[in-house]
């Protein structure tokens, strides 16, 4: 009676041990989930995105509706009440595919609003909502570039 | 206790039990090895691994001992392996194109590295077919390899807009191609250097929630998420790589009724820019599943954003 019990507990305690071996080798969830790298868009569109291998950066182009309207293949005038978002990630493996990468957390936000002066002329304006870096962009040069840089880009081809 | 005539049943019992596994064991047709058409060529190293842990499921080549023949072991060998031989071969790796043989090699490293492949099953049954870290490392370093010497021509961005076109496309399940998309979030966006695209992954605001709230084991249902595939297109002097031509759209819709059979995720993509619904019939959701499988601690989803502790 004993004995058979003894069996019975030691072939329990054998089963159990070994699924635990075996769920320990199939559970690989050495991440976790960071709701706030997710970029809360609001009613923006998205124009264009790119990546960086040499910096390691994703980056998405957010348009208002009046910005992503702008035809991709365009010249196009700038019009007042345009606004620009572009958002860049740090760009890492994905956890779950050897072979992917994906964002990962926000680095830097940079807005360009087309605003009109108070002569009637329209001129865009540049600032960095977010930045992970106390260094980043600044010098009338450099907001230049950057404005130039984000006006310049295409739409990307959507259906 | 034992007496004569107990033994004499415990001898006619194992007789006719012998007997019984002997005549299943000659009835069942034996698993053969069929002619090669074309063996996977890569270098001695990688074959020497996948000669030793995947070839005795996915190759013509699979070696059985005697007791593997015995029925009904033997049924449970013969469906595993005509179902991996039919999934992956590597003695008809001839009839893949160059394209689909990087894309079975990378679905391969992947399955390896989370320890999926080699099956456990297998693996309880012969220890040394589990590869070591050195082994995995010497596949991932062929397959990167192979992918950057093999890199195309980036794609031509194409400026057709085909989204006035009033059809009506529907994946074999059912799912039919919609473009509300275009107003959800972005939950993250990817690229690919195993197949050299890029992608943003939107979800709807089900879907957002469920990955603010973390939500996501299982997610809820109503959950939406769709990715939009683009070839990589032009790089500029800054290393900044752009869109090229529109690839795919690949759809995956919660609903643990209607799509039980696949985890409650229903699939659907559509190619090209002509939007042509992808597989030949329903079961093309199990295959899509089935990788997915290896993104089961999030709920089946590879893309939501995460951080390392
Ligand atoms: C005991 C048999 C067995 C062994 C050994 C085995 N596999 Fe598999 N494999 C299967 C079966 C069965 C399937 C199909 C069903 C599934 O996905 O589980 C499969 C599916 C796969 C797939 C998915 C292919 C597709 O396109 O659907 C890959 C990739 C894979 N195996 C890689 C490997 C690699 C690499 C090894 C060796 C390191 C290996 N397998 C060893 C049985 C095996
Ligand atoms: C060989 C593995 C594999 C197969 C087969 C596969 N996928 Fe995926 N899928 C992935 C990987 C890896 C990602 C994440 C990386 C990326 O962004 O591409 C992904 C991402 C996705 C996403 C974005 C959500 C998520 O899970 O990250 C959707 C939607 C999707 N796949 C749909 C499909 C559909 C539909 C099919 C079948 C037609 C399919 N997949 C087949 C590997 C696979």
């Amino acid at each position: 009676m004993t004995r058979m019990r003894k069996k019975r507990i030691s072939y329990i305690f054998l089963t159990v041990s070994l699924s635990l071996y075996l769920q320990a080798c199939g559970d690989k969830s050495n991440f976790q989930v960071s709701p706030e790298d997710l970029y809360d868009s609001k009613d923006l569109h998205v124009i264009t995105t790119w990546f960086n291998n040499r910096h390691q950066t994703i980056s998405i182009l957010y348009g208002n509706e009046q910005a992503a309207s702008v035809p991709a293949n365009d010249i196009h005038v700038h019009q007042v009440g345009e606004r620009y978002t572009l958002v860049t990630w740090h760009q890492q493996g994905n956890p779950l595919w050897f072979g992917g990468q994906i964002t990962g957390h926000i680095t830097l936000i940079e807005q360009v609003d087309i605003n009109t002066l108070a002569s009637g002329a329209i001129e865009p304006h540049y600032n960095v909502t977010y930045s992970e870096r106390t260094d980043s962009i600044s010098g009338t040069t450099l907001e230049r570039e950057r404005i130039d840089y984000i006006l310049s880009r295409k739409k990307i081809e959507h259906l | 206790m034992y007496n004569a005539a107990h033994k004499k049943k415990v001898v006619v019992i194992l007789i006719i039990s012998v007997v019984a596994v002997w005549i299943l064991t000659t009835l069942t047709p034996p698993l053969t090895n069929p002619p090669a058409t074309g063996e996977f060529d890569g270098p001695d190293s990688v074959q020497r691994i996948l000669k030793h842990a995947c070839y005795d499921c996915h190759s013509n080549h699979t070696k059985l001992e005697w007791y593997h023949q015995v029925a009904p072991l033997s049924w449970k060998i013969s469906a595993d392996v005509l179902e991996a031989r039919r999934h992956l071969n590597f003695s008809h790796w001839d009839s893949l194109s160059a394209a689909d043989q990087r894309a079975k090699l990378w679905y391969a490293v992947n399955m390896v590295e989370q320890g999926r492949m080699p099956r456990r099953d297998y693996t309880l049954l012969h220890p040394s077919a589990k590869l070591s870290e050195r082994e995995v490392g010497a596949l991932k370093n062929y397959i990167v390899a192979l992918t950057n010497t093999s890199k195309t021509q980036p794609g031509k961005p194409i400026v057709k807009q085909v989204s006035d076109q009033p059809v009506v496309r529907e994946s074999p399940n059912g799912i039919q191609y919609f473009s509300d998309y275009l107003h959800w979030k972005v939950i993250v966006a990817t690229n690919r250097f195993d197949n050299g695209t890029m992608r943003v992954i939107y979800g709807n605001d089900i879907a957002v929630k469920a990955v603010q709230e973390g939500n996501i084991n299982p997610w809820p249902n109503g959950a939406a998420i769709v990715k939009v595939v683009w070839d990589a297109g032009e790089q500029d002097a800054d290393g900044n790589i752009y869109p090229g031509a529109f690839n795919n759209v690949q759809f995956m819709i919660r609903d643990d009724e209607r799509f039980k059979r696949t985890e409650g995720w229903g699939f659907a993509r559509f190619n090209t820019s002509h939007l042509v619904p992808y597989g030949k019939n329903v079961s093309f959701e199990v295959d899509c599943m089935n990788c997915h499988r290896l993104a089961s601690a999030n709920g089946f989803v590879f893309d939501i954003p995460t951080k390392k502790p």
